[in-house]
């Protein structure tokens, strides 16, 4: 089966002055349409800054990057194949809602991107009334602004955005690690839900195991901008083989020791 | 931002002057600028209904009067060729605060939107307009101003287009500034994400929020823009006689000081007082809207 998104041979350098940073090194994975696709590794691993690059924030110093067979980048140039294709939801939900904009504005916006024809279809009142109640807010939150909100329901507001335009593909970068862990779970149901509805395909960037374990299909482990663990979420949770992955599993206590228990 | 007023309906003990309009509390608790706020609505009545409170014209020569003491019929009395100074100040007051909000509103609006630009798109454009404003900003900015007035032609419109050009860098350096922080706020780049042009996330996002620090900008600045005009005016680059403006007025005028007291006087007092009122509010407006300077 043909992969929605391909990422290969990636590599980001930055360079300040004579200093040179490689945030990724050589990164090969590829996601097929459906899968929840999982990105671990601590901060500075590099997973951010490959969320980033798919979603046409840095260009990759090498290496190439295709959605459904066409390459993402042109040297520095993002090709935005459709607009509205591919959305992202960010980690933190107090800076990436503009405070000065009223809710309905913020969930539209990305619309400003697509045809005249298709934005006016997909701007629609009664869509845009189903997409609020469905995550969970309310028709009368339209009206007000993001400080009136708590952090879980920013974040809905901000997933309600990526989803205005109908993508098949979302990049969720940290979606939940702001938020209190009582939200959390509300929150991550919420993405598992309406990745059935849906049939979404995302991209999970996360450093909480317990989370990707929940939400992934498969999974790559990051380290120093490497990829030292690639495979499905189970078999890495059973049977670890990179190091580091096993350091990264030892971080869940609980887990890990009743599975122990089991087979002691 | 009427989006903080706060929702007290359920909650009556809480509906304090404090809740109900903070920003009319905080200017009623600082009497500097109370009296800023007095002096403006004061000229500004008077500028409005001018033709209400004097019976006189502002450019009617009537030389019997000429040099007249101030009196009942000529509260600050008459000038070289008999016109009522109190009634040309009042004409004056509409002169110099149309020119002084409009030149500097001016000059908010097109160095925002230069700062705006430069600062999101960096590199090259950014560093030419900015060695550019570097070099308005070497010059000190009346004798700038004096120049491109006197290169132009000594008229009213080229002493504000000089004003206006000398305010600008001001603006752009804040905008620019505001930019360079905005850029890297999660929501422009999740509207580069979703493909929006570039002028068009200018426009909706840094525009707006870098809008605070201009708009108290705007407000010190129309004092001085008020007293810039005037100072073009006494030069003889800014408004002709016979405009009732009151830095013209005050330059016919200091020549006959000593004889005729009140001729310079006068006028010298309006500018003082408008200037004044000018600078109290926007020190009000920056205390409210900046909380890091916060006096109590």
């Amino acid at each position: 089966m043909n992969p929605l998104l391909a990422v290969n041979g990636v590599s980001k350098e930055y360079t300040k002055g004579n200093h040179r940073f490689q945030a990724v090194s050589g990164v090969d994975f590829a996601i097929t349409r459906g899968e929840t696709f999982g990105l671990i590794g601590e901060s500075g691993s590099g997973k951010s800054t490959l969320g980033k690059m798919v979603t046409g924030l840095e260009p990759p110093t090498s290496g190439t990057i295709t959605y459904e067979g066409n390459s993402l980048w042109n040297g520095n140039r993002f090709n935005r194949l459709k607009p509205g294709e591919m959305q992202i939801v960010f980690q933190d939900p107090q800076s990436s809602l503009d405070p000065r904009m009223r809710v309905q504005a913020i969930i539209t916006e990305p619309l400003l991107a697509l045809p005249a024809a298709e934005r006016k279809e997909k701007g629609s009142k009664e869509r845009l009334l189903a997409l609020i109640t469905r995550v969970g807010l309310k028709p009368d939150h339209l009206n007000r602004y993001p400080h009136e909100f708590s952090g879980g329901q920013r974040q809905r507001i901000a997933i309600a955005r990526a989803l205005i335009t109908d993508p098949s593909f979302v990049v969720l970068d940290e979606p939940t690690s702001a938020l209190d862990v009582s939200v959390q779970a509300n929150v991550l149901n919420l993405l598992q839900e309406l990745k059935r509805e849906r049939n979404l395909t995302y991209l999970f960037i996360s450093h909480n195991m317990a989370v990707i374990r929940y939400m992934c299909d498969r999974m790559a482990v990051m380290q120093k901008g490497r990829i030292v663990e690639i495979g499905h979420v189970n078999d890495i949770f059973v049977n670890p083989v990179d190091s580091y992955t096993k350091t990264l599993l030892s971080s869940l206590p609980q887990l890990h020791e009743k599975k122990e228990d089991i087979h002691v | 931002m009427s989006g903080t007023t706060l929702k007290t309906e359920s909650l009556p003990a809480a509906r304090s002057a404090k809740t109900v309009n903070p920003f009319w509390y905080k200017i009623r608790r600082n009497p500097l600028t109370l009296l800023g706020l007095f002096l403006l609505l004061l000229i500004l009545l008077l500028s409005i209904f001018a033709p209400l409170i004097s019976p006189y014209e502002p450019t009617k020569i009537n030389i019997p009067e000429r040099f007249a003491q101030p009196s009942a019929d000529h509260w600050f009395g008459t000038d070289e060729v008999g016109r009522d100074i109190f009634t040309r100040i009042l004409y004056g007051a509409r002169l110099s605060l149309g020119v002084g909000v409009a030149v500097v509103v001016g000059a908010g609006v097109i160095g925002t939107i230069i700062g705006a630009v430069s600062g999101y798109f960096g590199g090259r454009i950014d560093q030419l307009i900015m060695r550019l404003m570097d070099i308005i900003l070497a010059f000190p900015a009346l004798v700038l101003a004096m120049a491109i007035a006197a290169t132009l032609g000594p008229n009213l419109q080229n002493a504000m287009l000089a004003i206006a050009i000398i305010k600008i860098p001001v603006y752009v350096r804040l905008a620019r500034a505001e930019t360079l922080a905005l850029r890297e706020k999660l929501f422009v780049k999740a509207a580069v994400t979703f493909g929006i042009p570039s002028w068009r996330i200018i426009v909706r996002h840094i525009i707006p929020n870098a809008l605070s620090p201009v708009i108290i900008q705007v407000t010190l600045d129309i004092g001085d823009a008020i007293l810039l005009v005037a100072t073009l005016g006494f030069l003889g680059l800014g408004a002709q006689p016979p405009t009732p403006e009151w830095g013209a007025m005050i330059s016919i005028g200091w020549k006959y000081l000593l004889d005729y007291w009140w001729y310079p006087t006068f006028p010298g007092l309006a500018l003082f007082l408008a200037s004044c009122g000018f600078n109290l509010i926007g020190d009000g407006i920056r205390d409210i809207l900046d909380p890091k300077a916060n006096r109590s």
